[in-house]
């Protein structure tokens, strides 16, 4: 039973951010804006960093879905919503007028305490992910 | 542990992808020398010159308008009241600077189209003129 409920939150969360990454991808120039918004990085980087993102979401969401370099593609995702998370906050500090930009404009939230308890629970839900690969592991080995 | 390959193939793979979009969504610059051929007539070009105001003020483009990331906020009015529907904008700076072209992201952002940028920039121009 639990098997079964550590597979459905894997690929739950693994469909999250396939979602949310191919929502940016057809979009790159309006996310770009956001990032920009948040005035952490500007120009060419913000660009770059548009481009990149929105299908490293896709990869790695896929490789939760398919059960492949889960573990790593677990710490990439949470090292990705941590950096969201403080960019949102500092956001949130400097008093800025950010959207989210996590969903692209399809589920746009201006309301940023809504967007770092949406985070917390799927950082949270990453980590469990990651630490039941590797307790499934341990006890392959035994 | 997870693999360090794991890392490296899930860091790496995206970057195909998102090089292949990044080619496809940014127009290459319009050569100067080519720019009398190639571009619209002067007079239904939106020129945007990314320049700083002294450079601007020492020369530009005729009919050209500022518009620079630092003063976005102010500079953009008068280019949204200036560019009509399928008006092609060109945008330009000094030689070998990136501020056209950040200026030129940012347009298509907000659903200018076409938006190209002067290769060569100003110089390019001047160029042009003699």
């Amino acid at each position: 039973m639990s098997r079964i409920f550590r597979s459905a939150a894997r690929v739950g969360v693994g469909l999250i951010f396939i979602y949310a990454g191919v929502v940016k991808a057809m979009d790159p120039s309006a996310f770009a804006e956001s990032i920009r918004h948040f005035r952490l990085v500007s120009g060419l980087l913000a660009e770059l960093l548009a481009f990149y993102l929105p299908y490293l979401e896709i990869v790695t969401g896929a490789a939760l879905v398919i059960h492949r370099a889960t573990q790593a593609a677990a710490v990439i995702l949470s090292a990705l919503v941590c950096i969201f998370t403080l960019a949102l906050a500092s956001a949130w500090w400097r008093g800025l007028d950010v959207s989210c930009g996590c969903f692209g404009k399809t589920l746009a939230v201006t309301d940023l305490s809504w967007a770092m308890l949406r985070n917390a629970m799927l950082l949270s839900a990453l980590i469990w992910i990651c630490r039941s690969v590797q307790s499934a592991r341990a006890r392959r080995g035994k | 542990m997870p693999s360090w390959k794991h890392f490296a193939c899930l860091l790496v793979l995206p970057i195909f992808p998102a090089a292949l979009a990044f080619a496809v969504s940014n127009p290459k610059p319009v050569r100067g020398a080519a720019l009398i051929e190639t571009a619209e007539p002067a007079a239904v070009t939106l020129w945007v010159d990314a320049r700083p105001e002294r450079k601007f003020n020492e020369q530009h483009i005729p009919g050209a308008l500022r518009l620079t990331e630092e003063e976005w906020d102010v500079l953009i009015e008068p280019v949204l009241q200036q560019w009509n529907l399928g008006t092609p904008v060109m945008v330009y700076c000094e030689p070998g600077c990136g501020s056209s072209a950040e200026v030129a992201a940012r347009l298509r952002a907000m659903g200018l189209e076409p938006v190209n940028v002067l290769e060569g920039g100003m110089a390019a121009w001047a160029e042009t003129q003699r």
